[in-house]
C-alpha cells in the first residue's frame, strides 16, 4: 500500500523531492504539494487501490504525510 | 449617509460610529483616504478588540456578532467596514494560531491599545496565489529577517502591526510558508505605488516593499497552510460577504425609499422600478441565507480543518455572494433610474456599484472556481435539508 501511495505522489503530488525516498513523516505540503495536487493524489489513490477514503478523512490534514495517508487508508480497509 | 434603516433589526453598532462613518464616506471615497473618522469611533468603542477573548481584555464577540457589525458598518461606509473585516480576520488568526507569551501580549495590546492589524499575503511575482511565497525568512535561531515585495497591503500605512507570509527558509519550497507578526517598530515600509481605484477607495490598498526583523517568537508555530485553511480563508470569505451584503442592503433601502416617495397611490399596478426592487430583495435574501449557513458551518467547525466539501462551500460563498451583491446593486440602480446613477443625492447608488465591483476581484472568482472544480470531485457537497427543521 505504501508503494502505491508513493507512486501516486510521484505522478501527481508536484513534489520537489523523490516520492520514493522521502520519509513517511515528511510534510508533503512543505515539499510542493498544493491544494490541487492533493485532490489529484486523493482521486488517484482511490482509483489505484479501488477503495474510498472515509468521509471524515476527506480534508487537508489526511494528506499531510505518507503516514497520515496510510492511517486513513487503514481505516478505509478495516 | 444611509437613506433609511432596517427598523426590524437592532443595530449591531453604536449610532455615533455609524453616523461618523456615513458623514465622512463621500470624502473618504472622493479623496481615496483612510476613514479616520470611523476608525476613531471604532477605537473609542473598543471594537478592534471584538474578537480578542475576554481573558485578554477583549470583547470576546462571536463571529456572528462581528459579521453583523461589519454588515451594519458597510451600510454607512464600505471601506470602513472592509478595513474592520480585514483586521478581524488577522486577529482571528492570532487568537486561533498564535502561541506563547509574545502572541498573548500582542492580543492584550490589540484590545487595550486598539492596535490595527493588516495583512501582507500578496507578493509580486506569484500571480495572486496566497499559498505561494517567493521571499524567505532568514534566521539565526533567535532573530529573523525578511524582505518582501508586496503587491498590495490594505491600509498598510495606517496599521500598527502586519501579518506577513514568507517561505520558512531560503531553501524551502514556495508552498512551505510561515506567517509572522511584525509591529511598526520591527518594520520599514517603502511605498512603491499608489491606490487610485474605482471603488473601496478608503481601504488605501498600496504596494510596499517590507523590510523587517524580529524575535523568532513572532513566527506562528503552525504552518501558514493550516492557518489559511482553518481560519484566514473561511473567516475571510464570511466577513467579506458580510460587508458586501451590507453595501447591497443599503442600495436596496435607498431604492425602496425612492420608490415609496414616487409611488402613486392611485396606481393599480406596481411600477417597473418596483419589479426591479423585488428582484433585488430576492437576490439579497438568497445571499444572506448563504452567508448565515456559512457562519453556522464555521462556528460548528471549532477551528478544525474543514473537509473538502466545506472548503468548496466557503469558495461558493465567496463567488455567489460577490456576484449576487453586484447584481443587487444593479437592480437597485434600475429601480432608481437616473437618481440612482447620480453621483450625489440620497438615492445615489453609484458608489455602492463601484465598491462592489471589487467583490469578484478580491481573489478572482475564476481562480476560486478552478479550485472548486477540483474539490467537487472529492466529497459529496453539503446539500439537503437538515432534519432539525422537522421540529
Amino acid at each position: 500500500m505504501e508503494q502505491s501511495v508513493r507512486a501516486v505522489l510521484a505522478a501527481h503530488g508536484k513534489l520537489t523531492q523523490d516520492a520514493n525516498t522521502i520519509a513517511v513523516t515528511e510534510g508533503l505540503f512543505d515539499i510542493g504539494m498544493d491544494s490541487q495536487a492533493v485532490i489529484r493524489v486523493m482521486l488517484a489513490i482511490e482509483e489505484d487501490l479501488d477503495l474510498s477514503f472515509p468521509d471524515d478523512a476527506l480534508n487537508r490534514d489526511t494528506f499531510c504525510t505518507i503516514d497520515t495517508i496510510l492511517a486513513a487508508l487503514m481505516r478505509a480497509t478495516a | 449617509m444611509t437613506a433609511n434603516s432596517f427598523k426590524s433589526r437592532p443595530s449591531a453598532l453604536p449610532v455615533s460610529l455609524l453616523q461618523a462613518a456615513a458623514a465622512a464616506s463621500a470624502a473618504v471615497d472622493m479623496e481615496s483616504r483612510f476613514p479616520v473618522e470611523a476608525m476613531t469611533e471604532i477605537r473609542a468603542h473598543g471594537l478592534l478588540g471584538a474578537l480578542v477573548p475576554k481573558a485578554f481584555g477583549g470583547q470576546g464577540s462571536s463571529v456572528g456578532r462581528v459579521a453583523a457589525q461589519c454588515q451594519s458598518l458597510a451600510r454607512s461606509c464600505s471601506s470602513s467596514a472592509m478595513i474592520l473585516a480585514m483586521h478581524h480576520i488577522q486577529v482571528a488568526c492570532i487568537v486561533g494560531h498564535g502561541r506563547g507569551s509574545y502572541f498573548e501580549d500582542l492580543l492584550r495590546r490589540i484590545a487595550s491599545d486598539q492596535l490595527l492589524v493588516a495583512s501582507a499575503t500578496s507578493e509580486v511575482g506569484v500571480g495572486g496565489s496566497m499559498r505561494t511565497s517567493l521571499c524567505a525568512i532568514e534566521t539565526d535561531g533567535h532573530q529573523f529577517g525578511l524582505t518582501k515585495k508586496c503587491s498590495a497591503i490594505s491600509f498598510g500605512r495606517y496599521a500598527d502591526a502586519v501579518l506577513v507570509t514568507a517561505r520558512s527558509g531560503p531553501l524551502a519550497n514556495e508552498s512551505d510558508q510561515i506567517l509572522a507578526a511584525f509591529e511598526r517598530r520591527d518594520l520599514q515600509m517603502e511605498k512603491t505605488g499608489a491606490w487610485d481605484a474605482m471603488g473601496m477607495r478608503g481601504t488605501v490598498t498600496e504596494p510596499f516593499v517590507l523590510r523587517g526583523s524580529a524575535s523568532t517568537d513572532h513566527i506562528f508555530p503552525s504552518p501558514f497552510g493550516d492557518i489559511a485553511a482553518q481560519t484566514m480563508t473561511p473567516l475571510g470569505h464570511i466577513l467579506w460577504a458580510a460587508c458586501w451584503t451590507g453595501i447591497a442592503g443599503d442600495a436596496v433601502l435607498r431604492a425602496r425609499s425612492f420608490l415609496r416617495k414616487t409611488h402613486d397611490a392611485r396606481s393599480d399596478r406596481p411600477t417597473q422600478g418596483a419589479y426591479a426592487l423585488a428582484e433585488a430583495v430576492e437576490t439579497l435574501q438568497m445571499a444572506e441565507a448563504r452567508l448565515r449557513q456559512a457562519m453556522r458551518t464555521y462556528e460548528a467547525s471549532g477551528g478544525q480543518t474543514p473537509g473538502f466539501a466545506d472548503t468548496a462551500g466557503y469558495n461558493s460563498l465567496k463567488i455567489s455572494v460577490a456576484d449576487a451583491c453586484l447584481a443587487v446593486v444593479q437592480k437597485a440602480m434600475t429601480a432608481c433610474g437616473f437618481v440612482g446613477y447620480s453621483r450625489s443625492g440620497r438615492y445615489s447608488v453609484e458608489r455602492h456599484l463601484r465598491d462592489l465591483c471589487s467583490a469578484p476581484l478580491m481573489i478572482a472568482n475564476s481562480r476560486i472556481r478552478e479550485n472548486s472544480a477540483w474539490l467537487v470531485l472529492t466529497q459529496a457537497p453539503s446539500v439537503g435539508l437538515d432534519l432539525g427543521f422537522e421540529e
